[in-house]
């Protein structure tokens, strides 16, 4: 029991520049990195309902410490989000006298969706700067991002973990005093596009249909609070942490080609400009100074999101797996 | 952990098996396109495809690799030996209905495993 204890102290001390748990936001990542040669593995679920279905999500993250200050990840995502083709009325056209009349419109919502492997999303985080005091540290880290997911996602707004490849990156501030953390994400998000087919407006072959979604700009910010224990007695005490986020994003407006050459011309709010900020109050508990259990519920605050419907519902578990302690 | 790394190996080969693709004459596969004005079959269009191409060329006809006309009677075209990859096809036709001009593009790719196969398309085309 000593030695386990011993073995755990010594392992957190080497730890400089690693996580403390009123930092481990459930939406978001701190500038902390993980400890060098230790596996974490994450599990997340999404929820929302979407008119009379429910929109489920799962991820499967995968982290590594390839260096005390760089993580590595990789996300395996799944949804019934989207499906492999636009829905029909979010591009179309009509026949007038000569001319075809390009537009696009609010679809139905609430469709049907099988559940699709929707791709990989890598992540590599730097942190570049620590200042640590006591019951108090400092931390910026600079993050990259990478992603191929290939599904009809049907909205301007790019989210590279489930909606759109492509490919990002930021900067992330976190500052610790005592039983505070809070925590500033701010980047930007290059989306690829889609290609994929609409159903033809008379009955034909499908139309070929390719989505460019709009660049956007993230701007996170979370609250952290260790709620118990008050003082340290021992590192099996369970922690709780409560915590607020608030994340914002702002997005330029989509673009869409049919035929291969034809602009549709954006009238809906699905596919224009927008900016939005959700909040994200939550609840953790850490057992055993690794096991993480999550949970939050997402709301609109200024604005919202049209890539998904409010409440949002997350739930996360996440472990540390210290392979060289063997 | 050897079963994270076999996965990870898997998927190098697997991208890799992907990556060797690149869209060309010189293979084995078939592709067969047809050319429709929303239901209707155009015939005698003709059908450029430009080999390694996913975004549409343009409307020159130097921008592309290749081309075939459909027979008068016909919508149907096909390209033949061609490797697994990607390639852009690009219709232009007459709607005689109408008495319009119609065209239209697509993106279409031959996967790895269907190098030696016949794959099928429509190229839907408008005015």
């Amino acid at each position: 029991m000593y030695r386990r204890l011993i073995i755990i102290v010594a392992f957190g001390l080497s730890f400089q520049g690693t996580i403390s748990s009123q930092e481990l936001f459930p939406t978001s990542e701190p500038a902390s990195t993980i400890p060098k040669g230790v596996i974490g593995t994450r599990l997340t679920t999404e929820s929302y309902k979407e008119v009379s279905i429910f929109r489920n999500l799962a991820s499967a993250r995968l982290m590594y410490g390839l260096f005390s200050n760089l993580t590595v990840m990789a996300n395996f995502t799944e949804s019934n989000h989207h499906g492999v083709d636009f829905p029909s009325g979010l591009a179309t056209h009509t026949h007038n006298g000569n001319k075809s009349v390009f537009s696009s419109g609010n679809f139905q919502r609430g469709l049907i969706y099988p559940y699709l492997f929707t791709g990989i999303d890598l992540y590599a985080k730097f942190r570049f700067f620590n200042r640590d005091g006591e019951h108090s540290h400092l931390r910026m880290a600079l993050y990259g991002e990478w992603s191929n997911v290939s599904v009809a996602h049907d909205e301007a707004e790019p989210t590279l973990l489930d909606d759109t490849k492509g490919y990002g990156g930021g900067l992330i501030i976190t500052v610790l005093k005592n039983h505070l953390a809070i925590s500033l994400t701010s980047g930007v998000i290059i989306p690829g596009s889609y290609d994929g087919m609409s159903p033809d407006p008379l009955g034909g072959p499908d139309v070929p249909t390719t989505l460019t979604y709009g660049k956007a700009v993230k701007y996170d910010l979370s609250i952290g609070y260790l709620l118990f224990p008050a003082k340290y007695h021992n590192y099996n005490e369970p922690n709780i942490n409560v915590y607020l986020e608030f994340k914002g994003k702002s997005y330029e407006e989509a673009s869409i080609i049919q035929y291969g050459i034809k602009p549709v011309p954006i009238q809906t709010p699905l596919l224009e400009a927008g900016n939005y900020v959700d909040v994200f109050p939550g609840i953790q508990t850490i057992l055993h100074s690794n096991m993480r259990i999550d949970f939050c519920v997402g709301f609109p605050l200024i604005n919202q999101s049209y890539a998904h419907f409010y409440p949002v519902y997350m739930f996360g578990i996440q472990r540390y797996f210290y392979l060289h302690k063997k | 952990m050897k079963k994270i790394i076999a996965f990870l190996f898997l998927a190098s080969v697997t991208l890799a098996f992907n990556s060797c693709c690149k869209g060309g004459s010189g293979g084995n596969a078939t592709l067969n396109c047809a050319i429709f004005h929303h239901s209707k079959p155009i015939p005698g269009a003709t059908l450029y495809i430009k080999y390694n191409a996913t975004e549409f060329p343009g409307t020159d006809a130097s921008s592309y690799s290749d081309h075939k006309m459909a027979a008068n009677n016909s919508n149907a075209i096909s390209f033949t030996g061609l490797h697994c990859g990607d390639y852009y096809l690009y219709g232009v036709g007459f709607d005689s209905t109408l008495g319009l001009p119609v065209t239209g593009g697509i993106h279409f790719q031959i996967k790895y495993s269907d190098r030696s196969h016949t794959e099928s398309t429509n190229v839907p085309v408008t005015e």
